[in-house]
């Protein structure tokens, strides 16, 4: 009981387990390309949760300059997958990552 | 690095300067950049009469020299040999600093004047840079101190000759007289290299200095003869490039150059290159080498005289006349009259110079004209030309008061004194055949002054269609018709004064007072006094020879030193030796010091015989003079009449003693020959051979086709079916969809961590 | 604020975050996706205030609910009909993918509860970091901020270049 009442590491590394988990789902198993770029997201929020976890109770500043590093460039990535999602949009028709395999052949 | 070395870099370099300017820039400059070579030229006379005001007449020392030297190329210590290295290097002695000067100003000068002559060429600016590499080539040979760099600069003489003799090259003629002048020159050139290699082989050294340094102390491993042949074979490049019996051939061809080229040619850079060459090397020149020289310079002499009598186009008789001339120079290197013969080159470049530009002249102001027989009374129309070319005909002649007298004097009186001492009878033929030469030269200049200056002008009597006939030399050159305008006289006119100054100058140089005070003794002026002879460094049957040289530490600077007081006046002691006391003669208060007795008897005997000579010399130029008189002015004796009666002889003269036809029946033809015997080898046996290996090659070709179709391919064609089934399999795993990728990593990944998991509880 | 306040908040927002996180995943409508994921932004932005991480919540809010979701968003709305009512989005790979859900965040869990424990620094960060941030950013951070703001302006224009209308047709 005392290890869920008082709140530490465990408890941050377990949301970002479920996190990942989720994300991981979703970039799996959705068609939608949108939806595998949330997916996307929600990984690299859990991962920036481990990194201010790690930061707070190691006391030290470099999770927090990473996270906020992952933050710039999770921005920039998304602002390129959905450029890119758009393009594959004019060119399939569809967002639909299952049906785009041009690479198949 | 002494200033003087530094100095004559800069001169060397000057040239070339030129040379690279106009080849490249010509064009893009005003006047086709004629003005970049004059200039440059004047700088470098200018600084040349620096060093040859310092060395010449303020230091006044016979054996002056300085000496700069780096190494070229250093091979290392070749095994069985030694250490080897090339060196290249600078020397400036009286005989440099002379040459240097004299190559410069007729340089200069015939550039001023060719801005005249050549004026409106359409190759205008390229003459130009080829006059610069020329003069740079001279000059490269002049300062070497070493055969290998000489070598080098021969051979870039060689080159620019060829480039200006051929500057017209739109005509066969002159095609044909550059191709000629080369090959000519190869042959020499060979001879000269074997030389350098025999002596090479030897002492490992290109180096003047140490070969002499290395004969003198008696290191040569061969036997006499090989020295004699090496002399000999060195020697051959000076027949070459000098023009000597047998390879004269090509200098008189070489008229088809520009007018001016064969001035420079004549006068400073080409000849001159020989016989200054046999000078640098004339020390180590063994005595049967020198006889071997003196009468192929006699036979030059003789020959040529009697070629250039006959000769209508006024610049062959004068081309016969430069390789009579060197004759003589050759010649009196032969006989030991070392200081006398390049006397008589300074002397001879600077008047022939002055005529082949006064010849020039004649040609420019006559329209192309340049058979004498259609010129006469130009005396009046060009007072200028006739006032220089009539001087620089006096002293080619070698009448009293004029240069010329002087060394050609001086020649002849060392002929008479070596054939004194040799005392065979068969010597007195050099003596004999010099001064019976002596008397042709005065006869043709006289012919040829008569011919251009006096009488009527005979223009109008030239056959039409003579025009054809190797007389037009400029035909092809600056646009002129010269078909209509020789018809007339009245466009004959003086020379305009870029032409007219190097005529005066030169005919100014062409005085006695120049080089001596005395009108009638070379041997009393500065040029003999500071080109002394040097002591040999082989001095064959000379018991005194390992005693006087073995003591010396640098025996090539004891040559220099060893100087001889030519005459009683000179009052500077000699350093050195005591040599032989046959020179004690007693009018002389010098003391003679040469270590061998032969050319100290030789160099005695010459000064015994001077006023012989000057008497005899004297007796046959007046004979010579007053026989073209008689021949020409009074015409006491028809010209025509008596070619008539000895027809023979004067068609023999006429056709240049039948040398060019002697050649072609021989060598031209012989070669001809050999290349057919060797063009029916090639196609017969060569090339049978050739296809015997063809046909094996192919049935070998066939016989491997086989086994590559059928082994070789098979195994590939397994190989690429193999991969193709794999591929095949494989490829069902390439879906093309990221997400089964993704599923596909994850799984690894999740395989890879259960089994780290499972690991790790173990 | 007391223990037990702060531990009941901290579940609060725990359970925001992952049942957000879930419903995004599961949900086949795209827009409900689209807009639950902002709940887990926030709830993920709580925890980095639980985590003394003030600034990089703040950042959170401003950059991913502020640009990605809203980018997100346009994105759906580029490339979906929503005017049709209830388009639902495919799904396959599915029973890998629950597979590998459990697998790996059961495997994980099983670490965390399995390993001994965290050795935890004895100091831990307190209080605002903001100061710290400006601090580390132009100290030791410079090179890589740089690099980062490059990175970033080079993507912008990437992605304006990419996605911009061609009128010639660039198929």
């Amino acid at each position: 009981m005392d290890q869920l009442t008082t709140i530490g590491l465990n408890h941050y590394l377990t949301i970002s387990a479920l996190l990942l988990g989720f994300g991981l789902f979703a970039v799996m198993t959705r068609k939608n390309a949108i939806v595998v770029l949330m997916g996307v997201e929600l990984i690299l929020n859990a991962a920036n949760i481990n990194f201010l976890a790690f930061s707070k109770f190691n006391g030290g500043m470099q999770g927090v300059m990473f996270a906020l590093f992952v933050i710039v460039i999770a921005a920039a990535g998304a602002a390129i997958a959905l450029a890119i999602i758009i393009n594959i949009y004019k060119i399939f028709k569809s967002v639909d990552v299952s049906s785009i395999d041009s690479l198949k052949e | 690095m002494h200033s003087f070395i530094q100095l004559s870099i800069v001169v060397l370099l000057l040239p070339l300067l030129s040379f690279v300017i106009l080849i490249f820039f010509n064009r893009k400059l005003p006047r086709r950049g004629d003005f970049v070579g004059v200039g440059i030229l004047g700088t470098a006379f200018a600084i040349s009469a620096t060093i040859f005001w310092q060395v010449v007449v303020q230091a006044y020392d016979p054996a002056f020299r300085v000496a700069w030297d780096f190494t070229w190329i250093d091979l290392g210590t070749v095994p069985g040999v030694g250490p080897l290295q090339i060196k290249m290097g600078i020397v400036i002695d009286n005989l440099t600093s002379i040459m240097l000067a004299m190559v410069t100003l007729i340089s200069f000068l015939v550039h001023l004047y060719s801005t005249g002559y050549m004026k409106g060429d359409k190759n205008y600016g390229r003459y130009f840079a080829f006059l610069g590499i020329f003069t740079f080539s001279m000059l490269g040979i002049v300062l070497s101190d070493n055969l290998f760099s000489i070598y080098i600069f021969w051979e870039l003489v060689g080159l620019s000759s060829y480039l200006l003799i051929g500057f017209f090259f739109e005509k066969q003629s002159a095609a044909d007289a550059q191709k000629k002048a080369f090959l000519a020159n190869r042959v020499g050139d060979i001879g000269m290299w074997l030389g350098i290699l025999i002596l090479y082989s030897q002492f490992h050294t290109f180096s003047f200095q140490e070969i002499y340094a290395n004969l003198a102390a008696g290191k040569f491993g061969l036997s006499n003869g090989w020295l004699t042949a090496a002399g000999i074979l060195l020697f051959m490049g000076c027949v070459g490039k000098s023009a000597q019996f047998p390879l004269h051939v090509w200098l008189p061809d070489a008229m088809e150059g520009p007018t001016p080229v064969s001035a420079l040619i004549h006068a400073a850079t080409m000849v001159a290159a020989g016989v200054y060459f046999v000078a640098r090397i004339f020390i180590m020149l063994t005595p049967d080498a020198l006889h071997v020289i003196a009468f192929i310079g006699a036979c030059t002499a003789f020959m040529a005289a009697t070629i250039a009598i006959t000769q209508n186009d006024i610049k062959r008789v004068l081309a016969y006349s430069t390789v009579s001339q060197l004759g003589y120079m050759v010649l009196g290197l032969g006989v030991g009259a070392y200081s006398a013969a390049l006397f008589h080159l300074v002397t001879h470049a600077f008047f022939k110079a002055c005529l082949f530009l006064g010849s020039g002249a004649i040609i420019h102001a006559t329209h192309h004209e340049q058979d004498m027989r259609w010129m006469g009374g130009l005396s009046k129309k060009m007072p200028w030309t006739f006032a220089t070319f009539t001087l620089a005909t006096l002293a080619l002649a070698g009448l009293p008061l004029t240069s010329g007298f002087l060394s050609k004097d001086a020649i002849l009186a060392g002929a008479i004194g070596f054939a004194n001492v040799e005392g065979g009878g068969i010597f007195y033929l050099i003596p004999v055949l010099g001064f019976f030469s002596a008397m042709l030269t005065a006869f043709y200049m006289g012919r040829q002054i008569w011919l251009v200056f006096f009488g009527e002008n005979r223009a109008h009597l030239k056959p039409a269609d003579d025009h054809h006939h190797g007389h037009d030399a400029h035909a092809a050159h600056g646009g002129h018709d010269a078909h209509d305008l020789h018809q007339e006289d009245h466009g004959i006119h003086e020379v305009p004064w870029n032409m007219r100054a190097p005529l005066v100058i030169l005919a100014a140089l062409s005085l006695f007072f120049v080089y001596s005070p005395d009108p009638l003794d070379g041997a009393r002026g500065w040029f003999m006094k500071m080109i002394p002879t040097p002591a040999t460094v082989v001095g064959a049957a000379n018991p005194q020879k390992g005693a006087l040289l073995g003591g010396v530490a640098a025996p090539a600077h004891a040559a220099v030193a060893a100087t001889t007081e030519t005459h009683g006046e000179s009052a500077a002691p000699a350093a050195g030796v005591h040599g032989v006391a046959a020179a004690s003669h007693g009018e002389e208060k010098g003391i003679h010091t040469y270590p061998d007795p032969r050319q100290a008897e030789i160099i005695h005997a010459g000064h015994a015989a001077h006023y012989t000579a000057i008497y005899i010399s004297s007796a046959m130029v007046l004979l010579g003079v007053s026989l073209a008189l008689i021949v020409y002015v009074f015409g006491i004796i028809d010209p025509d009449k008596t070619a008539l009666a000895i027809r023979p002889l004067y068609l023999f003269s006429l056709n240049k003693w039948y040398w060019d036809e002697i050649y072609d029946a021989t060598f031209i033809k012989g070669s001809m020959a050999l290349a057919k015997i060797f063009t029916w080898f090639d196609i017969n046996i060569v090339d049978g051979i050739v296809n015997g290996v063809a046909t094996l090659v192919r049935k070998f070709a066939f016989l491997n086709s086989g086994f590559d179709k059928h082994v070789v391919d098979g195994a590939v064609n397994f190989t690429a079916f193999t991969v193709n089934t794999t591929g095949a399999v494989l490829r069902k795993l390439q879906t093309g969809k990221v997400q089964s990728y993704i599923v596909m990593l994850l799984l690894a990944v999740f395989g890879y961590f259960v089994f780290y998991v499972t690991r790790m509880i173990h | 604020m007391s223990n037990s306040t702060y531990t009941v908040i901290f579940y609060l927002f725990a359970a925001l975050t992952v049942g957000s996180a879930a419903f995004v995943v599961l949900t086949r409508n795209v827009i409900y996706s689209a807009f639950s994921l902002l709940f887990t932004f926030f709830g993920v932005a709580a925890l980095y205030v639980f985590l003394s991480a003030d600034f990089l919540a703040v950042t959170q809010v401003v950059v991913y609910v502020g640009g990605i979701l809203v980018l997100l968003l346009f994105g759906v709305m580029f490339t979906n009909s929503i005017m049709i009512p209830g388009q639902k989005s495919e799904v396959s790979n599915l029973f890998f993918g629950a597979l590998l859900l459990l697998g790996v965040t059961g495997g994980m869990l099983y670490t965390f509860s399995a390993s001994p424990g965290w050795k935890i620094s004895g100091k831990t960060l307190q209080g605002s970091i903001v100061e710290l941030v400006g601090f580390e950013t132009m100290s030791h951070y410079a090179l890589p901020f740089e690099m980062v703001s490059i990175l970033l302006l080079a993507a912008l224009i990437g992605a304006a270049f990419l996605a911009r209308f061609d009128n010639k047709g660039n198929s």
